[in-house]
């Protein structure tokens, strides 16, 4: 495998999120840019209705000019004729502009040619009081004025006609656009849903590679175990062996002595991690301490106390040699005085209580608060336990899960070289 | 793995990418597409050399409108536009109008269906001191200074009139009714009457016929079919020959005769031929039509149009061929239309 730098479960997820984002934005720009270009054809659709109408305004307002100033002759009359004659004629060029070329356009301008020059002149003979011929041509202009209007109707109801199939189809073709836009979106968004599963299914091969080593471990782990466990049986054996070779050669004390040994590891093999009773826990504690008295040339003093009422009462197994074992290694070790060890067992009302009190060098109240919460390094405990393995937060968990009731443990110390009591509560009915 | 998964999203997102980038450019060219598939609202004028106007009376009728697209036909070989005046107007005006809305327009020449009327005598003086040339259609006004006419002869469908009536001469005295219009000045219907007479009056049998005519009132739009559906279903005794001297008063006499039960009764020639005359002749409702070759007429507008432009005179009369139909011929006649169709 490459040792490729792996990409971070953060830069992954902003990733997938960055391109379905992006392609989303990216679908939804181009497809507003269509829509918009459609709308903008969709209000240009009647442009030339408009300018057709504005043009027969204006045509109108030149022919009223016209008939003003030859009714009145007033000079502001002539000024408004030649003012939207010029707006007419200005108008005219728009439509041209904004419209197809046709044959009725060109009528139009031509017929509009044709008038303006018939209005102009009835204006002139107007002016030079030409009576006869003003009045001529001024129904010439008017015949003119009625036709253009007719023709200008008539382009108009034409391109209205053409204007409005066009907005049909546009129309037609903004539908298609709504529905290719929904597609797009829906084909973009199914995309973003296979492209994200796909990302995120990357994100959890790591996590699924990480299981793996962790199951390699703890295989590995229980290979050891095994292994651990192989040498408490060898131990077991060869120490029953050394046992009855001590009692051949009538060494009593050695044969005691490695008898309670091959006890202990008898025991160990067989219950842990199981229940157990309180008297074969005790029977436990005997074997250790006598162990440990052979060990330390006998000068810890084991007192007993045991209620005999409560030594069948069912306890998870390993629960006090562990504790007398911390009173042992943490409590009395090094002191000069004597080591003084007790264990009591008995009953009150609602709880049967196992006391072990050691006349050690006691706790700090700090010190047992860790103790308590567990904070006490693990570590440290388990290499100073020196193999057995089980330290007090162990212990705690245990009964807790046992009798399902969390004050399960209690440690009081009265203060430094005050010595130390760890009491264990078993309620009496679980 | 890494690897292969980067590729192929990469890839995925290029495909998509792609896809997404063509259907966007296909929505834009559909789009794009849809603008070029919008019908023209006119043939732009650009494109046209020359623009003409073709001015008739009766817009709906079928026989100008035949010419009308044979001519125009003609005129957009060399491309020129002819415009039928009026019919893109919503106002209805008059031939006079029409005459000076061409005028006034500035339009290069006018196919106009005259009369003898001096007011139009008036507008084409006119239109040739604007200078444009001016070509009479169907009908002539021999007094203006039109530069051409063409037509048919009147005198010979009066003439192919009376020869098909004398085909039936009986041993005994018959009528033959003429539907005229009232427009006096519509001279050619008097000059076809002509043609009817002289043709019976010389032959040997003309002791057997009695001409007649009726003006049909003409005052109001629908008037010309009342009158015929009142001579028709009227208690008089019909005539035996009725002769309806246009498109309209045929269709009215053929629809009349078919509404009143009165197949039979007479024998009624017609003027001109549409599905409905036609199918009538086909199934001896109608003794027969006289027929103009309209595609003829509307070339020859075209070709007496450019003669004038470049050789600054043009014959004064151009005649079309006249065809009689009868339930003898029609299938020949149809025929030889299916065959100049196709």
């Amino acid at each position: 495998m490459k040792s490729k730098k792996p990409v971070s479960i953060q830069m992954k997820l902003l990733l997938s999120y960055t391109v379905t984002s992006l392609l989303v934005i990216i679908v939804n720009i181009l497809l507003f840019v269509s829509i918009n270009g459609i709308a903008e054809e969709l209000s240009r659709a009647y442009e030339t209705n408009v300018l057709l109408n504005e043009l027969t305004d204006s045509l109108e307002r030149v022919q009223s000019s016209m008939t003003e100033y030859l009714n009145t002759k007033a000079t502001d009359a002539i000024e408004r004729y030649y003012d939207t004659e010029q707006e007419y004629r200005d108008d005219l060029q728009r439509v041209v502009e904004g419209s197809q070329n046709s044959i009725v356009l060109e009528n139009i301008l031509n017929l509009s040619d044709t008038y303006l020059e018939t209005a102009t002149d009835t204006v002139q003979a107007k002016r030079s009081r030409i009576v006869d011929k003003y009045n001529v041509s001024f129904e010439e202009a008017e015949e003119l004025y009625g036709y253009i209007n007719s023709y200008i109707y008539s382009l108009n109801n034409e391109q209205f006609r053409y204007n409005s199939t066009n907005y049909a189809i546009l129309q037609g073709s903004l539908r298609n656009l709504e529905f290719l836009t929904l597609t797009i979106l829906l084909v973009v968004t199914g995309v973003n849903i296979l492209l994200t599963t796909f990302i995120t299914k990357n994100i959890m091969d790591p996590v699924q590679e990480r299981e793996l080593m962790m199951e390699a471990h703890l295989k590995d782990a229980e290979l050891k175990y095994l292994q651990a466990q192989i040498n408490p049986h060898f131990l077991f054996n060869t120490l029953n062996a050394g046992a009855q070779l001590a009692m051949l050669e009538n060494a009593d004390r050695t044969c005691e002595y490695i008898q309670n040994m091959a006890a202990f590891f008898r025991y160990k093999i067989k219950r842990d991690e199981k229940d157990t009773t309180l008297s074969e826990e005790i029977g436990l504690v005997d074997n250790y301490i006598y162990i440990l008295n052979v060990r330390f040339s006998g000068d810890i003093h084991f007192e007993k106390d045991i209620q005999e009422s409560c030594v069948n009462t069912p306890v998870p197994g390993m629960i006090l040699q562990p504790i007398v074992e911390n009173a042992v290694n943490y409590g009395v070790r090094d002191l000069e005085r004597e080591k003084l060890i007790s264990l009591r067992v008995f009953s009150e009302e609602e709880e049967i209580k196992v006391e072990i009190c050691d006349n050690g060098i006691g706790m700090t109240k700090e010190r047992i608060a860790e103790v308590m919460s567990g904070e006490a390094s693990a570590a440290k405990d388990n290499k100073n336990l020196s193999g057995n393995g089980v330290g007090l937060i162990n212990v705690i968990s245990r009964l807790r899960l046992f009798y399902n009731v969390e004050n399960v443990l209690t440690i009081e110390s009265e203060g430094p070289d005050r010595g130390t009591k760890v009491t264990i509560h078993i309620p009496k009915r679980i | 793995m890494n690897e292969k998964n980067r590729k192929s999203i990469i890839i995925s997102i290029g495909i998509f990418l792609a896809v997404l980038a063509a259907a966007t450019l296909f929505g834009v060219l559909y789009f794009r597409l849809q603008f070029h598939k919008l019908p023209v609202l006119y043939q732009e004028t650009e494109s046209f050399d020359h623009h003409y106007a073709f001015i008739c009376g009766d817009m709906q009728d079928h026989f100008h409108n035949a010419v009308y697209e044979a001519a125009k036909d003609a005129f957009a070989q060399d491309n020129d536009y002819l415009e039928f005046m009026g019919r893109n107007l919503n106002t209805n005006y008059s031939r006079y109008d029409l005459m000076k809305i061409a005028i006034d327009a500035k339009l290069d020449g006018i196919i106009v269906e005259s009369n003898e009327s001096d007011e139009m005598t008036k507008l084409i003086d006119r239109a040739d001191e604007a200078g444009i040339p001016v070509i009479t259609l169907g009908v002539d006004n021999t007094s203006s200074r039109r530069k051409s006419y063409v037509g048919y002869g009147y005198y010979e469908v009066g003439q192919n009139y009376g020869k098909e009536i004398l085909k039936q001469v009986r041993d005994e005295t018959q009528t033959v009714l003429i539907l005229m219009s009232v427009d006096a000045e519509n001279l050619s219907q008097n000059i076809i009457f002509q043609g009817i007479k002289d043709t019976i009056d010389k032959s040997e049998s003309s002791k057997y016929f009695k001409l007649r005519t009726m003006a049909v009132e003409e005052t109001s739009t629908f008037s010309a079919e009342e009158t015929i559906s009142g001579l028709i279903m009227g208690n008089e005794e019909l005539p035996e020959f009725m002769i309806c001297l246009n498109e309209l008063y045929t269709t009215c006499a053929l629809q009349a005769l078919v509404d009143y039960s009165q197949v039979g009764e007479t024998n009624v020639y017609g003027f001109y031929t549409n599905n409905t005359i036609l199918q009538a002749i086909e199934k001896n409702i109608l003794s027969g039509t006289v027929t103009v070759d309209t595609k003829q007429m509307g070339r020859y507008c075209m070709e007496a149009m450019k003669e004038y432009e470049t050789a600054g005179f043009v014959n004064e009369y151009m005649p079309a061929d006249i065809t009689v139909i009868t339930g003898e011929n029609i299938d020949e006649y149809l025929d030889r239309e299916v065959r100049y169709e196709e």
